[in-house]
């Protein structure tokens, strides 16, 4: 009998084919919800029926409970799996069957890593730059630090995301994978200086990471995090840093939310919980997109200009973006963007990104076939991912025909290039580069809304203030616009590698884009007079 | 199912959330006991209940429910709550009493009731035949509303801007049934100006032994008329203070209407002077589990079990990080047989969309005015608000419906059902009149 009980795999193609003919639907996905294809408990009767009929021993409560295909086939396996298997967790039948034996003990879990991670991975090993990829962030609170219950939290913390018990496999499986471990050494370090001002403190933490980067993050061993407390007398700052591998800019808001919630709520902190899934739903469409032609075709079209910059040379090495150069941007122009935003039923930052290509074209001396890099946001659209900790992104070549016309005419065609771009988002850099054999761009605008920071003030007790975030990229000029910065409040912040980029050139650009936002916060339908006498 | 469990009852018919979520919501509080009543829509799931539950009829003996023990009773349906109420008195079990479900069932007494806290005064008169409606009006003034005496979900509400077509209306509600049941006559509450929004609200809240708390300030789309939902959204638009403002008033009603022990839905209407009760319902609102789960990961339905199970709630602090928004397609108001729907597929394609589901088959008979009746459910997240009113514009011009009206099959669109005219494209097609209002 045993034998005669179809294997995951199987069972998965089963389901989806039952699926698909009780849903109507020409194809059902691993992680197609039930219900948001149309599913109901009547159709989930039949659907039970058809698949007992077909030797799969599941209940119309097991499908009502784990409404996607790759959950409902894990918890059938998990109850019938034998006790030693050592790995569960609904993404594990991503990983080939062969490797699920050769999983270290203390492993509870494990899914190929995406082509994404292991690219940061290794782009960080190659460069030998120890604050490639190292996210960082800190805050302080203006109260007496409470050991024990820091203690708790962090350790809640690490138990309620995966990525922070997780490390990478690059040679002992069949594929490159990410291990999530049942526990890890506490990653926190705690100084005491007693006495210490708030400023004092601050300055300590950063001589802190500035002295860790010397230890830098093995990508082999979990935890791949830390966390630092400097404490003083009535206030303490606390780092934490990340490598990027596992978690985006918005979980590290997610975390660092999570980690305030759980110090300042203790036992009563009742966190919505994390959902399942997420992880594996990305790398589905990483590798659909790669085995899609189209996909690959659309990309290479997207790219396919001469590049603005650099002439076309594949610069060797990685590069080091560390000149810095920050513009505040006031509340009052940013409100102005928001109006005329809304008057256009355009994104807010699609009026940024619209600012940003024609300040680009004029630093290329260009007013045609303009390409930049954009950072986008591949976070799979299931109920309470946001507050999964993962890495959910990737950057991508927009291209626009033409920067002339009015700033509105610019800003859409932005937008339309984006909304183009959109169902082919999931398909990775490093195989865009890989195609064209160059970087398809040298230049990546990245749009941040910090509002998940703002979260950070409800909480009751004292409230964290002085946060910071940081974290180095490896593009040779990038342009991050932060939106309501919890801190800082908006700013344009443009980071280069001089080598590539001449300081001047830099400022120029700078300077145009500032201008270009008040121009187009005062007049979108302005066509812009050095954009028409450059054409 | 395991002996050790708590047992739950759950008196269960049409109501805000479906079979499929009370048995997932309640798993891990305890087991479900469903308690139904002999009506079509028990009928047509009891193949689905019976796996979930162990199924009594709701009519039996008394007895026959003491021996589960249940250790916990509740309903998420509107008309199951004052046999909830009667069954959790005689089991000694938590839940609204028998007093308070009459005050959130009967908006007549429930008007009364707010009135003497002095939490709103909003004058009212009840119809119980058409000959009632000159006595009404003159009681009541114009504009005003007709409404059912018992019931929610603005079915059979009507908006009456002039006395001759009161006449007409209340003549022909009561002729159209000799067991129409009573209604009442309301002072219409005009909103303020809300678009792109409505003005309506609403509030999600628990009340138990840690005292009352609310879960949430829902915001909606703006209504077709003359009270026919389209969607919901969270979080709500609203700035703070105002939030607070319309939670307090929630809190006030509640404590007027004696809730002691349950789940409510109070809706609000946004005016000129401030927000003002429109009415206060003894269950949750539809389809609030669904958002409340998208968006926050929050399950209301085991909430409400904890809840009913005597625990004290404290409401988790709900942090959608997007605006999460919930659409609704409505029927149309004449009688129509739905032949087929089309776009299906393409609507959950569309970036923002997240799922879509069809609640009328193609052969089914709407039947106009009598019920009006969501048609399906699309959800899905958002950046903003601008960003959802795009994706909401872009559902309503992929879906279309074709009905047979009077013996000939016409294409809608969603946008034509929904009352956004100003997205719908001239032509012979988009032009006939299914939402002219329920006077035909």
């Amino acid at each position: 009998m045993q034998e005669l009980t179809p294997g995951p795999a199987d069972a998965a193609a089963i389901v989806r084919e039952i699926l698909a003919v009780h849903l109507a639907e020409p194809t059902i996905g691993l992680d197609d919800d039930f219900y948001a294809m149309g599913g109901d408990s009547l159709i989930a009767l039949r659907v039970v029926a058809d698949a007992q009929a077909r030797g799969i021993e599941v209940t119309l409560r097991d499908l009502l409970y784990n409404s996607t295909v790759r959950a409902l086939v894990a918890a059938l396996d998990l109850e019938n799996a034998p006790e030693d298997t050592p790995a569960k967790g609904p993404d594990v039948v991503l990983l080939p069957a062969v490797d699920h034996a050769l999983l270290p003990a203390g492993v509870v879990s494990a899914l190929p890593a995406t082509k994404l991670q292991v690219g940061m991975i290794y782009l960080s090993e190659r460069s030998g730059d120890r604050e490639l990829y190292q996210s960082m962030t800190g805050w302080l609170v203006p109260a007496a630090f409470d050991e024990a219950s820091f203690r708790t939290a962090l350790r809640r913390l690490i138990e309620r995301h995966d990525a922070l018990r997780s490390s990478f496999d690059f040679g002992g499986l069949s594929v490159p994978a990410q291990l999530i471990w049942s526990a890890v050494e506490s990653p926190l370090t705690i100084r005491r200086m007693a006495g210490a001002t708030p400023a004092e403190l601050t300055a300590a933490a950063h001589r802190w990471h500035q002295h860790d980067l010397d230890l830098p993050l093995d990508y082999e061993r979990a935890p791949l995090f830390r966390c630092h407390v400097a404490v003083g007398g009535d206030a303490f700052h606390v780092t934490l840093v990340v490598h990027h591998a596992i978690i985006d800019g918005w979980s590290l808001g997610q975390v660092l939310v999570d980690l305030l919630t759980l110090y300042a709520q203790g036992d009563h902190a009742s966190l919505p919980p994390v959902p399942d899934g997420v992880a594996g739903r990305f790398l589905e469409s990483e590798l659909a997109a790669l085995a899609d032609p189209v996909t690959a075709t659309f990309w290479r079209n997207e790219s396919n200009v001469p590049p603005l910059l650099t002439g076309g040379v594949r610069p060797t090495g990685v590069a080091n973006a560390d000149v810095t150069i920050e513009t505040a941007l006031d509340t009052a122009l940013v409100d102005d963007l928001r109006a005329v935003a809304r008057t256009l039923e355009l994104p807010l930052k699609s009026l940024l990104f619209g600012a940003h290509l024609r300040a680009l074209g004029e630093l290329a001396g260009r007013s045609d076939d303009i390409v930049s890099g954009l950072v986008v946001n591949t976070r799979p659209q299931i109920a309470g991912s946001d507050l999964f900790a993962g890495l959910f992104l990737n950057t991508v070549p927009i291209r626009v025909d033409s920067v002339r016309g009015t700033w509105a005419e610019l800003c859409r065609r932005g937008y339309a290039a984006e909304r183009r771009a959109a169902p082919y988002l999931a398909y990775p850099l490093g195989q865009i580069e890989v195609d064209l054999n160059r970087p398809p761009f040298d230049v990546v605008f990245n749009f941040t809304n910090f509002h998940v920071y703002q979260q950070a003030r409800h909480l009751g007790g004292p409230a964290p203030e002085g946060f910071w975030v940081r974290g180095k990229p490896s593009f040779p000029f990038r342009v991050d616009v932060d939106i309501d910065g919890v801190q800082s409040g908006s700013r344009l912040v443009v980071a280069f590698d001089p080598a590539v980029v001449a300081d001047r050139d830099a400022r120029a650009y700078v300077a145009r884009m500032a201008d270009a936002l008040t121009e187009l916060a005062t007049d979108p339908l302005a066509v812009d007079d050095r954009a028409a006498t450059s054409a | 199912m395991t002996a050790d469990q708590p047992v739950i009852a759950v008196v269960f018919d049409a109501g805000a959330v479906s079979a499929a979520e009370i048995a997932v919501g309640i798993t891990g509080v305890g087991q479900p006991l469903f308690l139904v009543p002999d009506t079509e829509h028990t009928s047509h799931l009891r193949p689905v209940l019976t796996q979930l539950g162990k199924v009594l009829p709701l009519t039996g003996a008394l007895d026959d429910v003491r021996r589960e023990a249940p250790d916990a009773i509740l309903t998420f349906s509107e008309q199951m709550l004052p046999a909830t109420a009667e069954l959790a008195a005689a089991l000694g079990l938590p839940f609204h009493d028998v007093a308070t479900v009459t005050l959130l069932t009967d908006k007549q007494r429930q008007r009364t009731a707010l009135r003497e806290a002095g939490v709103d005064d909003v004058r009212q008169y009840p119809l119980r035949c058409a000959t009632d409606w000159p006595a009404a009006v003159a009681a009541v003034g114009l504009p005003a509303i007709i409404k059912p005496l018992i019931g929610g979900g603005s079915r059979d509400t009507f908006r009456v801007d002039d006395a001759e077509q009161g006449q007409a209306l209340a003549t022909r509600i009561f002729a159209r049934s000799a067991t129409a049941g009573a209604f009442v006559v309301e002072e219409f509450i005009s909103g303020r100006p809300s678009l792109p929004f409505s003005d309506l609200v609403s509030v999600e809240s628990l009340c138990g032994p840690a005292g009352l708390r609310h879960l949430a300030v829902s915001s909606y789309l703006p209504l077709v008329p003359p009270f026919i939902l389209t969607g919901r959204f969270w979080p709500c638009h609203l700035p703070e203070s105002e939030q607070r403002e319309i939670i307090a008033l929630t809190d006030r009603a509640l404590t007027a209407l004696g809730v002691r022990h349950g789940v409510t839905h109070t809706e609000i209407k946004l005016t000129p002077v401030g927000p003002r009760i429109i009415e206060v319902n003894g269950r949750m609102g539809g389809h609030v589990n669904d958002i409340a789960r998208a968006a926050s990961g929050v399950d209301m339905v085991r909430l409400a079990a904890r809840l009913a199970m005597g625990e004290p709630i404290e409401v988790p602090q709900l942090r959608p990080d997007r605006v999460h928004f919930q659409y609704h397609t409505p029927a149309p108001f004449r009688p129509a047989r739905m032949v087929a729907m089309h776009g299906a597929a393409e609507a959950r394609r569309l970036p923002g969309v997240t799922g879509y589901r069809v609640f009328v088959r193609p052969g089914e008979h709407l039947d106009g005015a009598v019920r009006i009746r969501e048609m399906d459910f699309a959800w899905g997240a958002c950046d903003d608000y601008d960003d959802m009113h795009r994706t909401l514009a872009a559902l309503r011009r992929t879906l279309s419906y074709d009905f047979e009206f009077d013996g000939s099959v016409r294409r809608v669109h969603a946008a034509e059902l929904s009352g956004a005219h100003d997205e719908v494209a001239s032509g012979p097609e988009a032009s006939y009149p299914v939402t002219s209002g329920p006077a035909a």
